[in-house]
């Protein structure tokens, strides 16, 4: 059975590309995928992620999958 | 069909002349049957022709009878030399039902058609339109061939004295029509699963 929207995961890329003065499309070039694609992660629009595309963001920024994604707490 | 470079790659591809085609063929079907079914006894009824009804009744052959062959029923055409004007609109029911049949069925295929060449096949109209001709070929069929028989018997029984005879008439389902409308019913289905994983691939960076 899948599982409703909304979600509570929360994208940090702005932050980690602000610490690394990296632009979006310098990390969307070097990952592999489209500016576009990056640009919904960061804005909290995307529904999945692909582990593929996690390790690849990963390994160019040096972090953590946690240092990318974190879960708000909410109102629980 | 056009040689494009997706035809020569696959030859069961259905591109944009083979949609052509098809909606070509499926409209000179509703039309053939049109002029059969109505236009043709539209015709006979302008020009005053007698209008005729099949029917199934018992035979006799003195020849078989003598040599001890058994046999079943005759098909019979009768003739209405002067029939009324409610018995010839009577008659153009099935027909005019069936071409109604075919061309609400042929909208629904050019429909669904029309959303696969857009490349959004998998939305909630489609779906509901596979059901809708899988309704039509299903049911929709079936109840035709069976309004025909009250109808041809009204006829029979408003103008004709079978003398002791029986009269019977020969039901055949469209059985055809039928495993196509379930089939359709089931590929319905599988564009409700496409749809499904369409969402889920949805937002996927």
């Amino acid at each position: 059975m899948p599982v409703d929207e909304p979600h509570r995961v929360v994208c940090h890329l702005d932050r980690l590309l602000e610490e690394r003065g990296m632009t979006l499309a310098a990390l969307a070039e070097a990952v592999g995928v489209t500016v576009v694609n990056l640009s919904v992660l960061k804005n909290d629009r995307a529904k999945a992620i692909r582990f593929s595309t996690l390790t690849a963001i990963c390994d160019v920024l040096g972090c953590q999958p946690g240092d990318v994604l974190s879960l708000d707490p909410g109102e629980s | 069909m056009r040689s494009t470079r997706r035809s020569r790659q696959d030859p069961w591809g259905f591109d944009r002349t083979d949609r052509y085609a098809f909606v070509g063929l499926l409209g000179l079907v509703v039309l053939v049957q049109a002029a059969v079914l109505v236009g043709v006894p539209a015709g006979a009824w302008v020009q005053g022709d007698p209008l005729p009804v099949r029917m199934l009744g018992p035979v006799t052959v003195p020849a078989l009878d003598a040599a001890g062959v058994g046999y079943g029923e005759a098909s019979y055409e009768v003739a209405f030399d002067d029939p009324s004007v409610g018995l010839r609109l009577l008659a153009l029911v099935p027909g005019v039902l069936t071409v109604v049949l075919a061309a609400w069925a042929t909208w629904l295929v050019v429909a669904v058609m029309r959303a696969v060449a857009s490349g959004e096949p998998f939305a909630q109209p489609t779906v509901r339109r596979l059901r809708t001709l899988a309704a039509v070929l299903a049911i929709g069929a079936p109840v035709v061939s069976f309004v025909e028989l009250p109808i041809h018997g009204a006829l029979l029984g408003a103008a004709l004295d079978p003398g002791g005879r029986e009269v019977s008439f020969a039901v055949d389902p469209p059985w055809e029509a039928v495993v196509a409308g379930l089939f359709v019913a089931l590929l319905a289905e599988a564009f409700v699963v496409g749809g499904r994983l369409r969402d889920d691939v949805e937002g996927l960076v």
